[in-house]
């Protein structure tokens, strides 16, 4: 069987977990929010943090992977813009902006190890760092123009929470710790570890939980089209901007599946709070979690040839 | 071999104490541990123990003595609890929560102290160690605070068949028994790759589990009862392993198994003690306040007993 739906398989069939359990009642879905606090704010930092600060980048060529990922989402967030030509009302443009830009990159880091072995699995950590402040930016920018919120959005709160994001603390202090030679073993590198390893399956289990198969049925006419722009245009602009960089090999393999990955429930959140259009954001981060296990190993292979 | 030992401990009880500073500060508010806790309890703790108790190897050479041991000690440590409840002329609530908490240890630290002493070998010893102690230990938890309860026993059967260690248990050690002696259907590569997602949901959130744990000390709880708080411990993180380590000489149980029996039953007390004693309307403070103690005390006897062990 192929090493890539090896490693999927896994990862799909925890996020199935996740559903069964909030569908069940086991697991009520009131209570999956401090899960997802646990998740966000210490662990998955932790394991960032360990696995950049552990990484040998001079083996990779970092350099081109991290100018072809940034540049793989501009020319995303370009494309999407294009779709503004289409005739729709502002709020249901900005979740179709977003469910084109938007990356769930903890499906790629949970699958990385095994299908691309650690040099892949800590270039897809180290993507975050650059790219989690860029998309949020640009789709902050999109929902200002084109959101219809009830209050204005308070711009300074979304910059203060970009700056606090843990998640992007946990990339940069670990780069600094790469870069620095510190913290890469010993007790308190071994107790991140740990507490790293935890993230994944909790994220997983979460996304699992937070899959809504009614709000399929909202705008399915516009759900295709954003679960195109995620699960097929986006990963051949990817795999574009990796073959004009120079990138090849794993890293080309892990830039093809930052493109291919599913879309990210931070996307539901932000269309609540800035008034987009939250069902179909919420019908488009489901439709992608199911394709995403079909398309995903595709696309992997197509960039492994 | 000191600074060994506490690289393997260190990082284990590092985060006992994290998750004790998240409930404190309320990084994570009380309410939303309920839902970890939860998900703990029904899901990762039943998903990591079946996979290790499945692929045991109970009937390896050398098993029997080490299942003995791992029993055995769960029977010691009721037989010891019951006396000493006895010689305190503690009330039968108090009795149950003894009872509770010295039989059972913590098996998601052993898991992960095994782990990292031992590494990826130590997994032909920590299903065959878990299973019987596991099994044993559910059923006197569930037997001793139902029956301190009017009804609690009709109560307690139910219970115990909806239990979701139990269940995980029975059905890998089933699993473990029988799943040599049948034709192989599937290639051993399949099976893993069907049990990929189990191994990634449980292994992967062993450190959850010890945050939880630390999520519920509870020092407020140690106040009173002295007597009773400090027996608890002696019990549960001194006897227990000491006399296991004695009984493992005796019986000839040495090497890599001798290590791990000493860790598994000298471990704190398990962290769901408590959510049955709130299920079945038990002592809770004074359950809170032994595991705390427990966790506390072990903390310090367990290297120190693992040493003796390695250096044996």
């Amino acid at each position: 069987m192929n090493p890539v739906v090896i490693a999927l398989f896994p990862v799909f069939g925890v996020i199935a977990l996740g559903w069964v359990l909030r569908r069940s009642g086991l697991v009520a879905a009131p209570l999956w929010g401090g899960i997802n606090r646990l998740s966000y704010q210490a662990l998955m930092p932790a394991f960032l943090f360990i696995t950049i600060s552990r990484a040998d980048y001079a083996s990779v060529p970092a350099g081109s992977f991290m100018l072809a990922a940034a540049g793989g989402f501009i020319a995303m967030g370009v494309i999407m813009l294009a779709f503004r030509l289409l005739p729709m009302p502002g709020p249901v443009y900005t979740s179709l902006f977003q469910g084109g830009v938007r990356w769930n990159g903890f499906v790629l880091l949970a699958l990385a190890p095994a299908a691309f072995g650690e040099e892949g699995a800590a270039l897809a950590a180290l993507a975050f760092a650059p790219t989690v402040p860029l998309v949020n930016v640009m789709c902050v920018a999109v929902m200002t123009v084109w959101g219809k919120s009830d209050h204005a959005p308070n711009l300074t709160r979304v910059g203060i929470r970009l700056v606090t994001n843990p998640i992007i603390i946990g990339c940069l202090a670990g780069l600094a710790a790469n870069f620095a030679g510190v913290f890469q073993s010993g007790p308190g590198a071994d107790t991140l570890d740990l507490a790293g390893r935890a993230s994944l399956p909790l994220i997983l289990l979460t996304i699992g939980a937070g899959l809504d198969f009614t709000s399929l049925r909202a705008r399915p006419g516009l759900i295709s089209l954003s679960v195109t722009a995620k699960l097929l245009i986006a990963p051949a602009v990817f795999y574009a901007l990796g073959l004009l960089f120079g990138v090849e090999g794993v890293a080309l393999a892990v830039l093809v599946g930052i493109g291919a990955t599913p879309g990210a429930a931070a996307a539901y959140v932000l269309a609540r709070e800035m008034g987009g259009d939250a069902e179909m954001m919420a019908g488009h981060v489901t439709a992608t979690t199911l394709l995403a296990a079909i398309t995903m190993p595709i696309w992997i292979a197509i960039a492994a040839l | 071999m000191t600074l060994h030992i506490l690289a393997v401990f260190f990082p284990a009880f590092v985060l006992v104490a994290l998750g004790y500073a998240l409930r404190r500060w309320q990084v994570i508010p009380d309410g939303q541990w309920r839902g970890i806790n939860l998900l703990n309890y029904r899901v990762l703790l039943p998903c990591v123990l079946f996979v290790t108790i499945a692929r045991a190897d109970l009937t390896q050479a050398g098993a029997l003595p080490v299942i003995a041991l791992s029993a055995g000690g769960i029977l010691l440590a009721l037989a010891l609890s019951l006396g000493v409840a006895r010689l305190l002329k503690a009330t039968a609530r108090e009795t149950a929560a003894l009872v509770a908490v010295c039989c059972v240890w913590n098996v998601v630290l052993f898991f992960t102290l095994a782990d990292r002493l031992q590494g990826a070998i130590s997994v032909q010893w920590t299903g065959t160690i878990a299973a019987p102690a596991l099994v044993l230990a559910t059923i006197i938890i569930v037997m001793a605070f139902a029956g301190t309860r009017e009804g609690g026993m009709r109560k307690a059967l139910p219970a115990l068949a909806r239990d979701p260690v139990l269940i995980a248990c029975l059905l890998a050690v089933a699993t473990a028994l029988i799943w040599p002696l049948v034709p192989p259907v599937l290639p051993a590569e399949a099976v893993d790759t069907l049990l990929s997602p189990l191994d990634l949901a449980g292994y992967g959130s062993l450190a959850l589990v010890l945050i939880c744990m630390g999520a519920g000390l509870d020092f407020a709880a140690l106040q009173g009862r002295i007597r009773l708080l400090l027996s608890a411990a002696a019990i549960r993180s001194v006897a227990i392993p000491l006399a296991v380590l004695a009984g493992a000489g005796l019986i000839g149980v040495n090497g890599n198994a001798e290590t791990l029996l000493v860790l598994a039953t000298g471990g704190p007390s398990a962290a769901f003690v408590y959510a049955v004693a709130t299920e079945f309307d038990g002592e809770t403070g004074l359950t809170a306040g032994m595991i705390t103690l427990t966790v506390l005390v072990s903390a310090i006897a367990l290297p120190v007993l693992t040493a003796l062990t390695l250096l044996g």
